[in-house]
């Protein structure tokens, strides 16, 4: 029983509405240990309202929620393990990163004061400059220099890289893979509707569209079971009959399909026989389709499989 | 994972794992600043005030040594709004436990007022000196209780000191209360504020407007002895009042106190965290 992995976060038919928005609707997954998760959806899908609940924040209504495999909402313990970083950045009264750190310090059990120095340099804030006079973007990179520093075993970013430019939003992924690799016992959520711009630095993604799941996989598999095959309209045909097809498109006189794989097989075998190119789904677009699968747009295809 | 979150709860006591300590730093943060800029306005009038003395402008005169608890009292109802508000959302977003942030909350409130209390009796100590000094040289500054600057000094803050525990309380017990009545009012905005002007005009109307009117009725019949009857009736009902209150002021205060405390917690628990 030692062995048995629990999950960082669990939720089982999990549901909240607010008046007559139903901001999460029987949503069932899990966030296994050690990975840096994606959780995904467009405005309004949820995310926050799953987020608070998270965080203790908001007390869930119906369903069930265990952080750590214990209940949530005002339970010490639990809660000691989680850092929670929102996408609106607020920082009371305090007047400077020195007073952040300080209150910080004190609010994570394993907060990193070195590493938290260290992250200063690394996304150019000052330490004593008063945070009124942040950008906004500043003021998001303080949050995540306190997020990555926490030393929380399961830490959560809202919208990670709001106000932050280019150059700073791949600093913070790429220091987001330099602390899971220096501590990996830690979890990482990242939640956002800028998909791609995160996919890079995701072990799974969890989808969620108007507080349902779509999906939620490794990334790996994510990969191998959805492709875009794509060659003569025919051989597209014959190679992906049976299959699950999420959008079909037309692109300089060859046929593309976007689909699900039944079995990682069929890939190997699409692979292997080469009469049509295939090639990985983009998150995004992945996701797009997904939602427009669930949201019951069907896919436009021209002729059906026999 | 069980194995992991036991390495992070372990060695660690409660005033750890509860972020307990960060959220009274936040607090420290919040309250010194204030507590720090009251004193010196404290000191400054103290300053101008004997400044003025000795150049012969005014007099003045030196009261003998004690807190100001009315000065504390009105600073922890002015703290009560911002701590049960932008205080508890700031810490609730880090997600502080909020059994941890209504303890920090009313243990910031508690003491600042006490810090206060000593701080405010020690400066009036302070300039106690230089007053007393300027009264025994006869410029322009009268002693309440003339006395020599030791005993002045001494009296002074032996009395203080033993009215302290009592003080104390009553701070605990106001912190309380104002503090619930600040959750109240970040819980229930327009309805809180409708006890808190209602439940008063409510028993203006219906205690005075009654005796009043039937007051009125009287004087036009022109029956003055019944009037006066009457007014001794109410004078002795308010005496009877007054007189339950006084005997059990301190039970009432304790069980006013107890109350709110718990409420006050139970009012924060439930309150929805903005988005």
């Amino acid at each position: 029983m030692q062995d048995q992995i629990v999950p960082v976060f669990e939720a089982e038919a999990l549901s909240q509405r607010f008046g007559k928005t139903q901001a999460l609707d029987g949503l069932t997954f899990a966030i296994a240990p050690g990975q840096i998760v994606g959780l995904l959806g467009r405005n309004g899908a949820g995310k926050s309202t799953l987020l608070r609940i998270v965080s203790g924040q908001l007390k869930h209504k119906e369903g069930n929620a265990w952080l750590f495999g214990q209940r949530i909402y005002n339970n010490t313990p639990a809660l000691a393990s989680l850092c929670v970083i929102g996408d609106t950045p607020d920082f009371g009264k305090l007047k400077n990163i020195k007073q952040l750190f300080f209150v910080c310090a004190g609010l994570f059990p394993g907060w990193k004061k070195q590493r938290a120095m260290e992250l200063l340099e690394q996304f150019e804030l000052p330490y004593t400059k008063p945070l009124k006079g942040f950008s906004r973007g500043m003021k998001t990179a303080a949050l995540l220099a306190v997020g990555l520093s926490s030393g929380a075993l399961f830490t959560v970013f809202d919208e990670p890289s709001l106000g932050l430019d280019a150059v700073m939003r791949e600093r913070f992924y790429d220091l987001l893979l330099e602390e899971k690799q220096q501590d990996p016992n830690r979890t990482f959520l990242l939640s956002t509707h800028l998909i791609d711009e995160v996919a890079r630095v995701l072990d799974s993604a969890v989808m969620i569209d108007k507080g349902h799941l779509l999906c939620q996989a490794q990334m790996e598999d994510i990969n191998r079971i959805y492709l875009s095959v794509s060659g003569a309209p025919d051989a597209v045909r014959e190679e992906t009959k049976g299959m699950t097809i999420l959008r079909e498109e037309t692109v300089a006189g060859s046929l593309v399909r976007h689909l699900r794989l039944n079995s990682v097989t069929e890939g190997q075998r699409l692979k292997e026989e080469g009469k049509v190119q295939i090639a990985p789904i983009s998150l995004q677009r992945l996701f797009v389709f997904l939602a427009q699968t669930h949201n019951g747009v069907e896919p436009d295809i021209e002729e059906a499989d026999e | 994972m069980e194995n992991r979150l036991a390495s992070v709860v372990e060695n660690k006591g409660w005033f750890r794992l509860s972020r307990f300590g960060g959220a009274l730093r936040y607090q420290w943060l919040r309250r010194r600043r204030l507590a720090v800029f009251l004193l010196a306005v404290m000191a400054a009038v103290q300053i101008v005030d004997l400044g003025l003395a000795f150049l012969g402008v005014l007099e003045t005169t030196v009261t003998p040594v004690q807190s100001d608890f009315s000065v504390a009292l009105l600073l922890i109802f002015c703290c009560s709004f911002p701590v049960a508000k932008s205080e508890t959302t700031f810490l609730l977003r880090f997600g502080t436990p909020r059994t941890s942030v209504w303890l920090s909350n009313l243990l910031s409130l508690f003491l600042t007022g006490a810090v206060y209390l000593v701080l405010s009796a020690l400066l009036n100590a302070v300039f106690a000196v230089p007053g007393v000094l300027l009264a025994q040289a006869g410029k322009n500054v009268t002693m309440a209780v003339p006395a020599p600057l030791g005993e002045y000094l001494l009296g002074g803050l032996l009395s203080t000191l033993k009215e302290l525990p009592m003080q104390l309380l009553w701070i605990l017990e106001y912190a309380a209360i104002f503090y619930f009545v600040a959750c109240c009012l970040r819980r229930w905005k327009i309805p809180t504020i409708l006890v808190l002007v209602g439940v008063p005009a409510l028993l203006f109307t219906l205690l005075l407007l009654p005796a009043i009117n039937e007051a009125s009725a009287m004087l036009e019949s022109g029956g003055q002895n019944e009037l006066v009857a009457l007014m001794l009736k109410f004078i002795s009902w308010l005496q009877k009042a007054a007189k339950f209150v006084g005997e059990n002021w301190q039970t009432i205060q304790g069980v006013a106190g107890g109350v709110t405390l718990v409420l006050g917690y139970l009012v924060m628990r439930g309150t929805r965290q903005p988005e």
